[in-house]
C-alpha cells in the first residue's frame, strides 16, 4: 500500500472517529443533567430570581435556552437531532452564560491561547531536549540524578500552586522590596493580559500597537514560565531515556569506532535518532494547544480558553463546552494525523502499510 | 557667582519650603464635600480590573485597586489588618446559612423531632469556632438587620444547646431506642437514618453539615454525612427530590419579606423553586393574605411578625448563623465609602467616594475595584451575574432606589400616591393605583429627555418579555401608562403594599433607543452591545468609555447627570484604541523570535 492509499484510509478513520467524537460530546456534557437531574438552568436562577419563582416563568427560562425540562427519550432524542445538525452544519450556538454566539467568544481567546501555550510549549519543549541531551552523555553520573530529582519534583508541582508563588514572590514580593530598597518597583504583573493603565496611554500614542504587544508579552512571562517550567519535565524524561537507549545502538558504536568527535556522536547521530518518537508528543502537544491551561489562566487571569472551559463546564454551559471540545479533539485527531506523516519523512526506514 | 550669604538665604529658605510643605497637611482641614444626600458621582472613573480570586488580596495591597468587589475571605484577615493604608469594614449580613429538612417525609414532618434538633443545636459554637466569631446566632428565616425581622423579640431561642430538653422533646415524641441498638426508631418503629447533606467542597457547608451530623448522634439519632456534589445538591433543593436535611445558604438584596408568603406557602409545596421544606401549616398561611395584599403597613408588619413566630416555633429550616460580610479597601486617596448591606462594594460608594482634599479632592480621580470574573455583556435583561449587575446599574435610574441602610430614596420620582378602591373610586375593586410624580431635569445621555413614557414603556416591556428576570414582579400589574409627560400610572389588578416596590425599583429604559435599535419584547435576548463601540442610551451616573473583554471595564462619570455636580477638573478623552488581535499577533512573533533564538543558541552550545 502506498502513500495515497495509507492517507485515504487514516482520513476515513479520521472522519469516522470526528463522527464518534461528535456523538460523545452530546451524552459527556449532559451527564449532570441525565444522572442528577440538574440543569443549566437552576445554576441561573439568582435568590431574588428565586423568591419570585413561579411555573410559567420556570417555562419561559428553558424556552429562552432552547431546553426542556424534565426531557422524556423523545426530547432527548429530538435534542440529539437538532445537536448532530448543528455540529456537523458548523453552527455552535449561543453561550446561555452571556447569550453570544459561541464561536465569536472562542475566536475572542484563541490568540491569547496561542500564544501563551505556544510559547510555554516551546519553552517546555527546548528546556525538555535540551537538558534532556546534557544528562543523557552520562547517565547515572550525580548531574544525572540531580537533575532527574530536580525535573521530577517541579513536574510533581501543582501547577496553580507553582503560579500562586510566582505571583506572589515576583508579583507582590519583589515590587515591594524593590520599592522600598530603590523607590522603584520591579517586578511582574499580578496577572492579565495588558494593564489597564498603559492601555489607556497606548491609544494616545502613534506607537500604541507596540506598547501593549510589549505589555502582552510582560504579561505573559510569568503564566510562560509556570507552564513552561512546570511542564519541561515529561520532555526531559522522554528525551533523556530516547537518548540514552540510542547510545547503546550499535550505529553509535560504529560512529566512535569511526573515530567521530564525540559531540558529532551525540548531536549527529545520537539525538537526531533519539528526536523520532519525540515527534509524537511534540505534534500532540501542539494539537491540544488550543484546549489551553485552565487552572494557569484562572490563577493568572489570563483571557484564553482554557479558562472559558472550565467557567462553562461548572455553568453547566453545554454549547461553549462541546463546541470547545470539539473543536479541540478534531485539531488533537489532526495532529495526530501530521505526525504519523512526518514519521515517513524523518524516517526513510519507515514504510505505510 | 551667589555670595555666601546668599547661598546662606537661599538653603534657609529651601528647607523651610520644604519644612512647611511637609507640615501643611497638619493644618488642612478636612474638605468640604458639596451637595446633599443624592449629590454625586465625584469620582472621574469607577474601573473594574478582572483579578483572580486568589490575587485580589494581592492587588489591593499592591495599590492596583482601591476596593475589592466581592467578600474578602476570613483568612485574609491578618495580612490585611498588618498593611498600611487599608480599612476592613465588616456588618452582618442581609442572609443566613441554614438547614432545611424535608417536611412531608415521616418523621421530619414531625414538629417535635425538628424543634428537638433546633434545641439540640449550640449556635454560639457555630459564630464561635466554625465562623471564627464572623457570625451571630440567628433563629428567624427574616435576617436581624431586617426591620421586619422579630430576632431578638420572641419568649425563647435556640441560640445555646439545651440537650435535656431535646432529650425530653424526643422522647415525648416517640423517638426511643425499641430494639436497643444504640440509636433511635421512628415513632411507628421504623429504623431511620437521616442523611444530612451538604457541598463537600465549601469549608463552612460541609463543617456546619458534620457538626449537625454530631448533635444528632448525640440525640440518639443515626445520622450520615453527605458532602455531595453541587449540582446533585441545587437538583435536590430546586426540585423537591428526596433529601432529609440540606444546609446551605441565601441573601437578599432588599428588606422586603414578601416572599414569606410564597417561599413557605403551603400552596407551593409542589412548585419547583419554592418551599423548599415542603412544609404546610394552616396558622401560616392564614396570614398570607394581609402579608400580601393588605394595602396598611400596620397590617402587613403584623402579619410579617406573626408569620415568623409560627415559622420559628415549627422550624422547617434551622437557621444556623447570620455572617459578617467583610469589605476591605484602601484609605491612601480616597474617602466617603459607604458600608451597604451589600458591604462597600456597592453602588452608593461609587456615588459618594471623593479624593481625599490632600489629593485635590472632592473631584476627580480614578476608582477601581476588583472583580473575580468578567461580566457577562451589557444588556440589563440577560446578566444574571452580581458581577454584571455592578456594570449595568450605573447605567439606568428607578423611581425609588434603596440607600445604604435599605431605606426608600425618591429617586426618578418626586412623589407618588398609592391608591385602592375604598381611597379613590374611579381605582376598580380589588385593584391598586400607584401614580408617580417625576423629576423633570432627568435626561438620556443622547439628550432626549427621561420621561414617563419611558417609564411605562420599561414597565410593561418587563412584564411581557418572558423569561426576563424583573418580569417575575410584575405579573399582577395590568397597566402603565404616562398620564402627563412626567406623571406614570401604574395599576395592578389586586391590592398589596409590595407593588410599590415591584415597580419603583425597576430600572427605566430609554424608549426611543429601543424602538431605533429594534429591540422588542421577543427578541431582547438577541441584543448584545459591546459598548463604547455600540452605543449605549443611558441615564445612570456612569457610562462605558473603555472596555476590553476579561480585562477591564471602564466607566466615566455623565456629567449631565441630574443629581450630578460638575467637575472641576477632568478631561475625558475618546480615542479609538489599538488593534489588539494586532497586537497580540506582533507580540507572539516577539515571543518566538526570542525564544527560538534562545533555543538555538542553547542547542548550538557544546
Amino acid at each position: 500500500m502506498g502513500l495515497r492509499e495509507y492517507v485515504i484510509r487514516r482520513s476515513i478513520y479520521m472522519f469516522l472517529l470526528i463522527i464518534a467524537v461528535i456523538c460523545f460530546n452530546f451524552l459527556l456534557f449532559r451527564l449532570p443533567s441525565l444522572v442528577l437531574g440538574v440543569s443549566p438552568v437552576d445554576l441561573m436562577i439568582s435568590d431574588r430570581l428565586r423568591q419570585r419563582m413561579s411555573r410559567e416563568l420556570l417555562l419561559q427560562l428553558y424556552a429562552r435556552f432552547g431546553l426542556v425540562p424534565n426531557p422524556d427519550i423523545f426530547d432527548w432524542i429530538y435534542m440529539f437531532w437538532r445537536y448532530l445538525v448543528s455540529m456537523l452544519t458548523g453552527n455552535f450556538g449561543y453561550s446561555f452564560a452571556t447569550q453570544t454566539p459561541v464561536i465569536g467568544e472562542i475566536m475572542e481567546r484563541l490568540p491569547n491561547t496561542l500564544l501563551l501555550m505556544g510559547t510555554s510549549s516551546v519553552v517546555a519543549i527546548i528546556i525538555g531536549i535540551w537538558t534532556g541531551v546534557k544528562v543523557a552523555v552520562d547517565p547515572g553520573s550525580r548531574r544525572d540524578v540531580g537533575s532527574v530529582t530536580v525535573a521530577l519534583f517541579i513536574f510533581a508541582l501543582p501547577v496553580f500552586w507553582f503560579g500562586l508563588m510566582l505571583l506572589m514572590i515576583f508579583g507582590f514580593m519583589l515590587p515591594n522590596a524593590t520599592q522600598a530598597l530603590f523607590g522603584v518597583p520591579i517586578g511582574f504583573p499580578l496577572g492579565g493580559t495588558i494593564e489597564y493603565g498603559l492601555w489607556v496611554q497606548a491609544q494616545q500614542s502613534p506607537f500604541g500597537a507596540i506598547m501593549i504587544a510589549g505589555d502582552i508579552l510582560y504579561h505573559l512571562i510569568l503564566p510562560m514560565i509556570a507552564l513552561g517550567v512546570g511542564g519541561y519535565g515529561g520532555y526531559f524524561i522522554y528525551m533523556r531515556n530516547n537518548l540514552i537507549d540510542v547510545m547503546t545502538e550499535d550505529y553509535i558504536l560504529t560512529a566512535r569506532a569511526k573515530g567521530l568527535d564525540e559531540n558529532q556522536v551525540l548531536y549527529k547521530h545520537g539525538m537526531k535518532n533519539a528526536m523520532l518518537p519525540m515527534v509524537t508528543i511534540i505534534a500532540l502537544t501542539f494539537g491540544g494547544l488550543i484546549g489551553g491551561a485552565p487552572l494557569t489562566e484562572t490563577v493568572f487571569n489570563w483571557h484564553g480558553l482554557g479558562r472559558y472551559i472550565l467557567q462553562s463546564l461548572v455553568a453547566l454551559d453545554y454549547p461553549v463546552s462541546q463546541a470547545a471540545f470539539m473543536i479541540l479533539s478534531i485539531t488533537t485527531i489532526l495532529a495526530n494525523f501530521v505526525a504519523d506523516m512526518l514519521y515517513g519523512v524523518l524516517d526513510p526506514r519507515i514504510r505505510y502499510a | 557667582m551667589l555670595t555666601s550669604r546668599a547661598k546662606r538665604i537661599l538653603g534657609i529658605s529651601l528647607a523651610l519650603t520644604f519644612f512647611l510643605m511637609a507640615v501643611s497637611p497638619m493644618f488642612a482641614s478636612a474638605a468640604t464635600v458639596p451637595g446633599n444626600q443624592k449629590t454625586g458621582p465625584y469620582i472621574d472613573k469607577f474601573i473594574l480590573k478582572n483579578r483572580a480570586s486568589d490575587v485580589e488580596v494581592l492587588s489591593l495591597l499592591n495599590n492596583e485597586v482601591d476596593l475589592i468587589g466581592e467578600q474578602v475571605d476570613p483568612q485574609y484577615l491578618p495580612s490585611l489588618q498588618a498593611a498600611d493604608n487599608i480599612n476592613i469594614e465588616s456588618l452582618h449580613r442581609n442572609g443566613y446559612g441554614f438547614i432545611t429538612m424535608k417536611c412531608d417525609k415521616y418523621p421530619f414532618n414531625i414538629t417535635s423531632f425538628r424543634r428537638a434538633l433546633a434545641f439540640a443545636i449550640d449556635k454560639y459554637y457555630i459564630s464561635d469556632t466554625i465562623w471564627a466569631g464572623l457570625s451571630q446566632p440567628q433563629d428567624s428565616c427574616v435576617a436581624a438587620v431586617n426591620p421586619y425581622s422579630i430576632e431578638g423579640s420572641m419568649p425563647y431561642t435556640y441560640y445555646e444547646s439545651n440537650m435535656p430538653l431535646a432529650l425530653q422533646m424526643l422522647i415525648d415524641a416517640g423517638f426511643l431506642d425499641s430494639n436497643a441498638d444504640g440509636w433511635r426508631e421512628a415513632p411507628n418503629g421504623d429504623l431511620f437514618s437521616p442523611q444530612v447533606v451538604c457541598t463537600g467542597s465549601d469549608s463552612i457547608a460541609s463543617a456546619s453539615g458534620a457538626y449537625t451530623v454530631q448533635v444528632l448522634q448525640s440525640l440518639g439519632i443515626h445520622a450520615i454525612y453527605n458532602g455531595a456534589d453541587f449540582n446533585q445538591f441545587i437538583a435536590a433543593v430546586n426540585n423537591h427530590q428526596d433529601y432529609d436535611i440540606l444546609f446551605h445558604g441565601i441573601g437578599f438584596t432588599t428588606f422586603d419579606v414578601d416572599w414569606l408568603g410564597y417561599m413557605f406557602w403551603s400552596g407551593y409545596v409542589n412548585e419547583p423553586y419554592q418551599n423548599e421544606p415542603c412544609w404546610s401549616n394552616a396558622s401560616y398561611d392564614a396570614w398570607r393574605e394581609p402579608l400580601l395584599h393588605s394595602t396598611n403597613y400596620t397590617e402587613v408588619f403584623e402579619a410579617a411578625q406573626e408569620m415568623q413566630k409560627i415559622w420559628i416555633y415549627n422550624c422547617p429550616e434551622i437557621i444556623f448563623y447570620e455572617n459578617t460580610y467583610l469589605s476591605a479597601y484602601r484609605t491612601d486617596k480616597f474617602e466617603g465609602t459607604v458600608n451597604a448591606i451589600q458591604g462597600v462594594a456597592n453602588w452608593w460608594t461609587n456615588e459618594k467616594v471623593h479624593l481625599k482634599a490632600s489629593l485635590g479632592g472632592p473631584f476627580g480621580g480614578d476608582y477601581r475595584w476588583s472583580l473575580p470574573q468578567a461580566i457577562e455583556g451589557f444588556n440589563i435583561l440577560t446578566i444574571s451575574s452580581a458581577y454584571s449587575w455592578y456594570v449595568v446599574q450605573e447605567f439606568y435610574d428607578a423611581m425609588i432606589i434603596v440607600d445604604a441602610k435599605g431605606n426608600d430614596v425618591p429617586w426618578l420620582a418626586s412623589s407618588w400616591t398609592i391608591a385602592t378602591h375604598a381611597d379613590d373610586d374611579a381605582v376598580p375593586d380589588g385593584h391598586t393605583r400607584i401614580t408617580f410624580d417625576m423629576i423633570q431635569n432627568a435626561t438620556w445621555t443622547d439628550g432626549a429627555p427621561l420621561t414617563a413614557a419611558d417609564a411605562a414603556f420599561s414597565l410593561n416591556f418587563y412584564r411581557d418579555a418572558p423569561g426576563n428576570q424583573f418580569g417575575p414582579y410584575l405579573t399582577d400589574m395590568t397597566a402603565a401608562y404616562a398620564k402627563t409627560p412626567y406623571q406614570l400610572v401604574v395599576e395592578f389588578s389586586t391590592e398589596s403594599l409590595w407593588h410599590l416596590h415591584a415597580c419603583g425599583y425597576q430600572s427605566i429604559l430609554p424608549k426611543h433607543f429601543f424602538l431605533e435599535q429594534g429591540i422588542l419584547t421577543t427578541n431582547y435576548n438577541t441584543w448584545i452591545p459591546v459598548p463604547p463601540g455600540d452605543e449605549m442610551v443611558t441615564s445612570g451616573p456612569f457610562n462605558v468609555s473603555n472596555y476590553v473583554a476579561g480585562e477591564f471595564v471602564e466607566m466615566t462619570y455623565n456629567p449631565n447627570y441630574f443629581y450630578g455636580i460638575q467637575h472641576t477638573t477632568t478631561t475625558t478623552t475618546t480615542v479609538t484604541g489599538p488593534d489588539l488581535t494586532m497586537a497580540i499577533v506582533a507580540g507572539a512573533v516577539g515571543a518566538a523570535v526570542v525564544i527560538l533564538v534562545g533555543g538555538y543558541v542553547l542547542m548550538r552550545q557544546k
